[in-house]
């Protein structure tokens, strides 16, 4: 049994991503090797999006295929992660010794591609949402668990919220409820800091 | 005007600091001119491109700069007179006005702009920070909004800002085929070869993200190989440590393991020990509490023991020593004596040497301490002076400095000067409203009793000429007196006529006097000269042209003849 390179051997590569490389152009054919890269890069722009799969990639030695897949995937994100250009993408795989027109086919991809790469993994992260929508109703209780009789308060039920970019299905960020008097407050402190920002912007 | 000029001076150039102030705005070239407006307007709308120039050669581009510069300032809110001419051929009346505009017209915060422009070298991380967020806060300000589902596409060039944010969620569980084929099975082939979904289809569901799971899953696999190691090396520990502990408890173990072996799990066994050590323990600690109470109170004796030792020791010295001397009496009284006085001799001798010895520190110490005394105030003699020289040059450094105080004052104090020739003139030009006003009521009452004669003498006219008219029906001299009133009348009107008519014609000439001033003021002679100078370089550069033009026609006739 072979025991994987250590780390610092294959640069930010695991085994199973080298394994994967290397059968691009070898055990895997030119012609679906461009057809793979292409597909994979598809499929990693744009996640949601219906993309037609594409059979012919798995109609022979379909392991090997999911694991270059993989490998590829793996590969371009590492590339947009640390910053590489064309260049230095292009001397890493020289250095894992892979097919060489593979090599070429993967550098154009990812120079072609490179600013979509980015702003894609610029959206991956942990943060704190983006409010973009509000709805809001007046709601008024006539009685409660508590009293028989209504407090004849009329509040503001305010929720802020997003749209889930996958599905377009709205997500309720945070809810709270406030009377007038807060909502006037709120609202200063709101205007408070556009004055704030355009001051800073002008200054 | 001196002073307007110098104020428009100052503030150009502030403005562009290329601008070479002059004595007057009369002395300002058309270049001058062309520059200053320009980077006032540049100030003014710095998002406009304006031309910065004036061209030296061809009429034809100076023409245009000229114009394109007019058309600036009139879209910058210039009422007056402004065109090409303003430029090429200014006149300091026009120019002041157009200048005065346009400095009012700078933006406020420039003043500010300017104190930070003077430290521009030695900006500091913090504010180029601040410029850079303020910068980033402005053009925020500035984009047009975009719904959040089409921001990826709009704000591309801010590169993100896209309010869509995908959470870090890696697939944990990501079945990829491992490096090395010769590890599977031949079931793993198979599975992968057939049913595996890939890796898209694993990651397709919207709770984890396709790149957050590859970045998870090759890191694992590259760091994944070492973490048992570690484990191994943590078990190691471990298993040195125990052995300390079985040998005390071994008979006990014996004992318990050997009757109930078969019925005893190995878990109670071990709790079994525990509680036997743990007895065993105990009791050693109670041992140790008595021993340890036992030594303490030894202690104490030890040292109760010494202290009486001590107490007792000078005693017993001092009762030997009297029990010596009590054995022989006489004799030792005798000594005794002896030695009293051969110290009281000896003491005196060293009194009297030590007094010797004194005498002459004292002395010194006398001398010393005066001299000190003296240096002392020799020092702050020489500090007093010192001081004095100072105040003198701390007193000529502040009479220089009133002096250039007062001058400074003299020379700049323009406020007070401004604002007091400001009442002035306002206070003039109050009373000059007033004499208006005045001469206004004058001609209106005037104007009003002129209707008044004018009315009654109309009536007049109108009832003797009835009355002459009837009676002319009869009389001869009566139609002859008829006949005259109505030449009277004609006359008269056409003195009134000739009067108003002259009024007429003084307003005019005034009104021309005031016009021929202007036009004086706009020295046109020589802007005159300057334009006929620059048509004669015009029809000599047409005729250049037509000359070419003539000349490539001959040649084009020539060829075509050829």
């Amino acid at each position: 049994m072979e025991k994987p390179p250590p780390p610092e051997d294959s640069g930010l590569l695991s085994a199973t991503v080298v394994a994967g490389l290397k059968s691009l152009g070898n055990i895997i054919t030119p012609a679906l090797t461009k057809l793979l890269i292409a597909n994979a890069l598809k499929l990693t722009l744009h996640p949601d999006a219906t993309i037609a799969p594409v059979p012919e990639l798995y109609a022979s030695n379909a392991a090997c295929a999911k694991q270059s897949e993989y490998a590829v995937v793996t590969l371009l994100s590492l590339a947009t992660k640390h910053g590489w250009d064309g260049f230095m993408l292009r001397q890493q795989l020289d250095h894992l010794s892979i097919n060489s027109a593979a090599i070429e086919e993967l550098t154009r991809v990812y120079e072609d591609n490179r600013k979509d790469l980015v702003l894609r993994q610029l959206q991956l992260g942990h943060n704190f949402p983006h409010i973009t929508d509000i709805q809001w109703r007046i709601a008024c209780d006539v009685k409660s668990s508590t009293s028989d009789c209504s407090t004849g308060v009329a509040s503001f039920y305010i929720n802020l919220g997003h749209f889930r970019p996958s599905s377009g299905e709205r997500v309720t960020i945070v809810e709270f409820v406030c009377n007038a008097e807060e909502l006037q407050s709120l609202i200063n402190r709101l205007k408070e800091i556009e004055r704030h920002c355009s001051q800073m912007a002008v200054a | 005007m001196d002073e307007v000029d110098k104020i428009i001076m100052h503030q150009l150039h502030q403005v562009d600091p290329a601008i070479e102030p002059t004595e007057e705005l009369a002395e300002f070239t058309p270049e001058q001119v062309v520059r200053a407006v320009s980077s006032c307007l540049g100030e003014i709308r710095p998002d406009v491109q304006l031309p910065r120039s004036l061209p030296g050669g061809a009429m034809a581009q100076r023409f245009s700069v000229a114009s394109s510069l007019a058309e600036g300032c009139k879209d910058a809110g210039y009422r007056g007179d402004i065109g090409y001419q303003t430029f090429l051929y200014p006149n300091a009346v026009e120019l002041r006005r157009l200048l005065m505009f346009l400095i009012e017209q700078l933006p406020r915060e420039r003043q500010a702009a300017e104190d930070g422009v003077g430290k521009s070298q030695s900006l500091s991380h913090r504010e180029i920070l601040q410029r850079k967020i303020r910068k980033e806060l402005a053009t925020q300000l500035k984009t047009p909004w975009v719904p959040q589902f089409a921001r990826s596409v709009g704000n591309r060039k801010s590169l993100g800002c896209s309010s869509l944010c995908i959470d870090f969620r890696p697939h944990i569980n990501l079945s990829v085929p491992s490096a090395n084929p010769e590890e599977r099975t031949k079931e793993v082939q198979q599975y992968f070869d057939q049913l595996a979904p890939n890796i898209f289809q694993q990651t397709a569901s919207s709770s984890v993200d396709l790149i957050a799971s590859v970045l998870h899953k090759n890191e694992l696999e590259r760091w994944g190989p070492e973490l048992p190691d570690s484990l191994h090396l943590f078990s190691g520990i471990e298993e040195v440590a125990p052995p300390l502990l079985p040998k005390v408890s071994h008979p006990v173990d014996k004992s318990s393991t050997s009757g109930t072996e078969e019925e005893v799990s190995p878990l109670e066994q071990l709790s079994n020990e525990v509680q036997e050590l743990r007895s065993q323990c105990e009791s050693l600690l109670m041992e140790r509490k008595s021993h340890a109470a036992a030594l303490a109170a030894s202690k104490l004796r030890e040292s109760k023991a010494t202290e009486e030792i001590g107490r007792i020791q000078p005693v017993l010295k001092l009762h030997e020593r009297t029990s010596l001397v009590l054995a022989d009496s006489e004799q030792n009284l005798n000594k005794l004596e002896a030695l009293l006085k051969s110290t009281q001799a000896k003491r005196e001798t060293l009194t009297q040497q030590w007094q010797e010895y004194r005498k002459p520190l004292l002395e010194t110490l006398e001398t010393l301490k005066t001299a000190k005394e003296a240096q002392h105030v020799q020092g702050i003699r020489s500090n007093i002076e010192q001081l004095e020289q100072e105040l003198q040059a701390k007193t000529k450094q502040h009479n220089e400095l009133n002096a250039t105080l007062r001058s400074a004052s003299q020379s700049l104090a323009p406020r007070k000067e401004y604002t007091r020739r400001i009442h002035e003139f306002i206070g003039n030009i109050r009373k000059q409203r007033a004499d208006i006003f005045k001469v206004l009521d004058d001609t209106r009452q005037l104007q009003k009793q002129l209707n008044v004669v004018g009315a009654q003498l109309q009536r007049q006219f109108n009832y003797t000429d009835d009355l002459l008219f009837q009676s002319a029906k009869h009389d001869l001299h009566a139609k002859r007196a008829y006949k005259l009133l109505a030449q009277l009348h004609a006359n008269c009107s056409e003195l009134v006529e000739c009067v108003s008519l002259t009024g007429n014609v003084t307003k005019q000439i005034r009104e021309l006097e005031v016009q021929i001033d202007g036009e004086k003021l706009k020295n046109v002679l020589t802007s005159l000269q300057q334009i006929t100078g620059d048509i004669q370089k015009f029809e000599q550069h047409i005729q250049e042209l037509q000359g070419q033009i003539s000349a490539v026609e001959q040649a084009q006739v020539n060829n075509g003849g050829s």
